[in-house]
């Protein structure tokens, strides 16, 4: 493997790192805040705890999802300056924007667990509402660079076609993602919430059909406004005979896998409405939903290698992007990933001790 | 900025545009809120560490109480630091996009291994740390936390080398001095001459077209315009300034974050007189003297070597307020400073009409000329400096320097000022309230009781003296700080990169400005409160683990 193709999966892998606990966060705050309101509205108390239960895991996930954000910005900046530096200079205020969301959202996360059940319900959705806001606002800023690199077009930097649906189908995805992560930690267990993990299944499933459809939406945009990103992903069997073959299998995986989801949720949740859990059936829902992302948003952003910025069918190469300011080491970036891997080890010990309570009892 | 002596086509590059003044102005203030929450969370754990070791050895419950209530403030300092440090690294490539080139030359291993070992290592220990706390042993957890502690130090210091590197650019070796005479060699030489012409060459055309030159940096030709600029991304690790930097600023924040909890408990002794708190202050006072006493001293012996060695514009101007009108001239005599400096109380300083005068030895030689001689290829774009001379450009940073030297001094006479208090405090809580030295206690106590506590009464004579302590911290560091940076200019890069090179070409708006005020001040607020908060509720740690865990 060349250095121009190392360094772009190395920056690939660390955003999909990435990218797995940030669905969750999203998905958890959309699912909790919702549920907190109908709750309070219904005066539902299994509700309200089952809100509080997704609350739990967006709290959790907030703390790597941070982490991996780090590591991705100090490569990002790197291994691609001048790419970051349009960032920089063309989303001046969407990275503005995102960055008041990130620290408007930490502060928040924890002024909305505590007052809870200390403040009358109402102000607390209301609450709920600003932290659901200012979670949205870091996808909402930072997606824009997603959409400037698979359509750069520097004149309509802010009003980019591909903009809109990429940002629909990401928070559709995100919300989807959260509610099957969810059913899979509760599912998880040894107390079965078989409510709970009706809702959040239910939620998963009742989002697939609009993700879908939003994928859809996103498809039509890439093949008007950027076929070559289009044709990578569409590969043969959507006509592009020349489609990239390290991206339309992960595409093609990515909707079977789906499909897949689809029917094992389906079965998941049928078997949730006659009032039992189907644990291995809700935690591979879980696995899936995170497994159908990292396929997506894989295909998404290798389609457009050897590019970082298309445009037509052509674009600012990866090669000539690519720091040459100074030799990295090799070993610098084993060792990288080395502790990389290892941290996410203990951080993973020390979650599944928090979640799943080895140390814990549970009281509930 | 002052004003220029020679070239006014060098003003877009020496003299503050409005964008950076409104830059500096926000990074100032996002970087202090940045440090204050990264002092806290590397003075904690020591109080934290000292109070379960108490714990283990007397079984007093009273131990694990309090280094639980203290847990929970420390996780919340760590979110404080994460929200304010993202903000300042978003911010850093934000507002001085040109800070891309260290992210991907000499910083790029400090910033990739702080992220990758030290930053995640710290979060997954801090999340297993209070995850067991009070479940495993004290020492176990003790050691979870002091390898929390050791990666947090870790992370400091990997910051520490980058803005070292802005300092002191080691591996430049003698790329700095061929421009400006009077500074030394920086290392092995590291830096690619053309490369750094290149670079240079990019920017000052950006800059002096009116634009930035951080905008050199979203050229998308802009590597391969450059080319290879550094050659060893191992050598800003061995940068000696980083080493003396991260002993003193590692030592200043352990001293400011357990000044802090010294200080609360103190105050809390001196409300209730309830013994609890001198229990649980004197293991915390012990490592705060031992911190205090070893900082400005040894810590502060190799930082002031490191400047007097390297970066000799900013001693000149740190000592402007005690050299008299000699600091404008050539060289002046101040024993003080000549005697730590050098070793010798009659060795001259130089003042800044020295450098002025080694200037010269640059002769007339031209931007165009050199550029034409070394890089023709880059001619063209040091056009807008062409006729400019070298020695014109020289004089320009010295003048740009010398008119911030008071402001310079005034900082770093003020760190003196308070680190000497704090090392008097220190000494008299040692041997008074810690340790009885024989003659030494006794006058110490005459001090103590016999002029302190006759002026405020002598049973606040230790509350006074904790207060002194950690007040004194906090000023030396921030004043320490002010001083190492401001002292800086007019180089964002020590002799190579100029603040007005570095950035952003966005307009930067009063109200967009205002807002980013207000966000860090609320979140500096919010953070306050929910810190004192924590700190008065001791069974928080066990609500939150049941919260996390299950269970309301």
């Amino acid at each position: 493997m060349n250095i121009v193709m190392f360094s772009f999966i190395l920056l690939g892998f660390t955003l999909l790192m990435h990218l797995v606990f940030v669905n969750v966060i999203i998905g958890a705050a959309a699912l909790t805040v919702a549920m907190r309101y109908v709750a309070y509205r219904r005066g539902d108390a299994g509700l309200e705890l089952l809100a509080r239960k997704a609350f739990r895991i967006l709290v959790v996930s907030d703390l790597f999802g941070g982490v991996w954000a780090t590591i991705l910005t100090v490569l990002m900046a790197g291994l691609y300056p001048s790419m970051t530096a349009i960032f920089m200079h063309d989303y001046f205020y969407p990275v503005a924007i995102a960055i008041t969301g990130i620290m408007v959202s930490i502060p928040l996360i924890a002024v909305y667990w505590h007052l809870w059940g200390r403040m009358n319900p109402r102000l607390h959705s209301l609450l709920g509402l600003l932290l659901l806001a200012s979670i949205l606002l870091v996808p909402i800023g930072f997606r824009y660079f997603f959409a400037g690199m698979t359509y750069a077009d520097p004149s309509s930097a802010l009003a980019n076609p591909v903009y809109p649906p990429l940002i629909i189908h990401t928070l559709i995805g995100a919300v989807d993602i959260g509610a099957f992560v969810t059913a899979a930690v509760l599912a998880s267990r040894s107390n079965l919430d078989v409510r709970g993990v009706r809702i959040s299944l239910g939620t998963g499933l009742a989002m697939l059909p609009a993700q879908a459809a939003a994928g859809g939406y996103y498809y039509a945009v890439l093949v008007k406004y950027s076929p070559y990103v289009a044709g990578n992903v569409g590969g043969p069997l959507l006509g592009y005979a020349d489609g990239n073959p390290m991206v339309y299998p992960a595409f093609y995986s990515g909707v079977a896998l789906a499909a897949v989801l689809g029917a094992v949720a389906a079965y998941a949740f049928y078997a949730s409405l006659r009032g039992e859990v189907r644990r291995w059936a809700v935690i591979m829902s879980g696995v899936l939903s995170e497994a159908v992302m990292l396929l997506m948003e894989y295909a998404n952003d290798m389609a457009r290698y050897p590019y970082i910025f298309v445009q037509g069918s052509g674009g600012a190469t990866a090669s000539s992007l690519l720091d040459s300011l100074m030799p990295i080491p090799l070993s610098a970036i084993y060792i990288m990933l080395a502790s990389s891997i290892f941290f996410v080890g203990v951080f993973s010990a020390a979650f599944y001790y928090a979640i799943l309570r080895r140390f814990i009892p549970e009281t509930e | 900025m002052g004003e220029l002596a020679t070239n006014s086509s060098l003003a877009s590059i020496y003299l503050h545009t409005q964008n950076v003044d409104a830059a500096l102005a926000m990074s100032t203030y996002g970087i202090y809120l940045h440090a204050v929450f990264l002092s806290l969370t590397l003075g904690i754990p020591l109080a934290i560490t000292a109070w379960l070791i108490q714990w283990r050895r007397t079984g007093d419950e009273d131990y694990l109480k309090y280094a639980k209530t203290l847990s929970v403030v420390l996780a919340i300092n760590f979110s404080l630091g994460v929200v304010t440090g993202t903000l300042v690294e978003f911010g850093l490539l934000d507002i001085w996009p040109t800070s891309m080139v260290l992210f991907a030359a000499p910083g790029f291993l400090p910033l990739a291994f702080e992220a990758t070992i030290a930053f995640i290592g710290e979060a997954a220990l801090l999340t297993l740390y209070l995850a067991t706390l009070g479940k495993w042993s004290a020492y176990r957890s003790v050691a979870v936390l002091m390898a929390d502690w050791a990666l947090g130090s870790l992370s400091g210091y990997f910051i520490l080398t980058v803005n070292a590197w802005m300092n002191v650019p080691w591996g430049a070796g003698t790329t700095p001095h061929a421009l400006y005479p009077f500074l030394p060699s920086y290392g092995p030489q590291a830096l690619n001459e053309t490369g750094a012409l290149n670079l240079m060459a990019v920017l000052i055309h950006y800059t002096a077209s009116g634009s930035s030159g951080s905008l050199a940096v979203t050229n998308m030709e802009f590597t391969s315009m450059v080319g290879r600029l550094f050659d060893d991304a191992w050598l800003p690790l061995l940068n000696p300034d980083a080493i003396a930097t991260t002993l003193h600023t590692l030592l200043a924040a352990y001293a400011v974050g357990l000044g802090t909890v010294a200080a609360v408990l103190a105050f809390k002794y001196s409300r209730s007189r309830d013994s609890k708190y001198i229990k649980l202050l004197r293991p915390i006072l012990w490592i705060l003297v031992v911190v205090l006493l070893v900082q400005p001293t040894l810590g502060g012996h190799f930082m002031g070597d490191s400047v007097v060695k390297y970066q000799p514009t900013k001693f000149t101007a740190m000592v402007a307020l005690t050299g008299g009108n000699g600091v404008y001239g050539t060289e002046f005599l101040d024993p003080i400073e000549a005697l730590f400096a050098y070793g010798n109380p009659y060795h001259p300083i130089h003042g800044f009409q020295y450098y002025i005068d080694q200037c010269s030895k640059l002769g007339n030689t031209t931007f165009g000329e050199l550029y034409s001689a070394m890089d023709p290829k880059m001619v063209g774009y040091v056009a807008p400096v062409a006729n400019a001379t070298l020695a014109g450009n020289c004089v320009d940073a010295v003048k740009s320097i010398e008119s911030l030297a008071p402001l310079v001094s005034g900082f770093y006479y003020s760190m003196i000022g308070a680190g000497i208090v704090a090392g008097l405090a220190s000494l008299l809580v040692l041997f008074t309230f810690l340790w009885r030295a024989p003659g030494i206690s006794r006058v110490s106590d005459a001090i103590n009781y016999g002029v302190i506590g006759r002026a405020v009464g002598r049973d606040k004579v230790l509350l006074l003296l904790v207060l002194a302590m950690a007040v004194a911290a906090d000023v030396a560091s921030t004043a320490g700080w002010a001083a190492r940076e401001v002292g800086r200019q007019p180089w964002t890069v020590y002799g190579m990169i100029t603040t007005n090179e570095v950035v952003t070409s966005v307009v930067i708006t009063p109200a967009f400005e205002a807002i980013v005020f207000l966000v860090f001040t609320a979140v500096a607020i919010g953070g306050g409160v929910a810190m004192i908060y924590a700190a008065r509720r001791p069974e928080l740690l066990d609500r939150l683990r049941r919260a996390v865990g299950g269970g309301k």
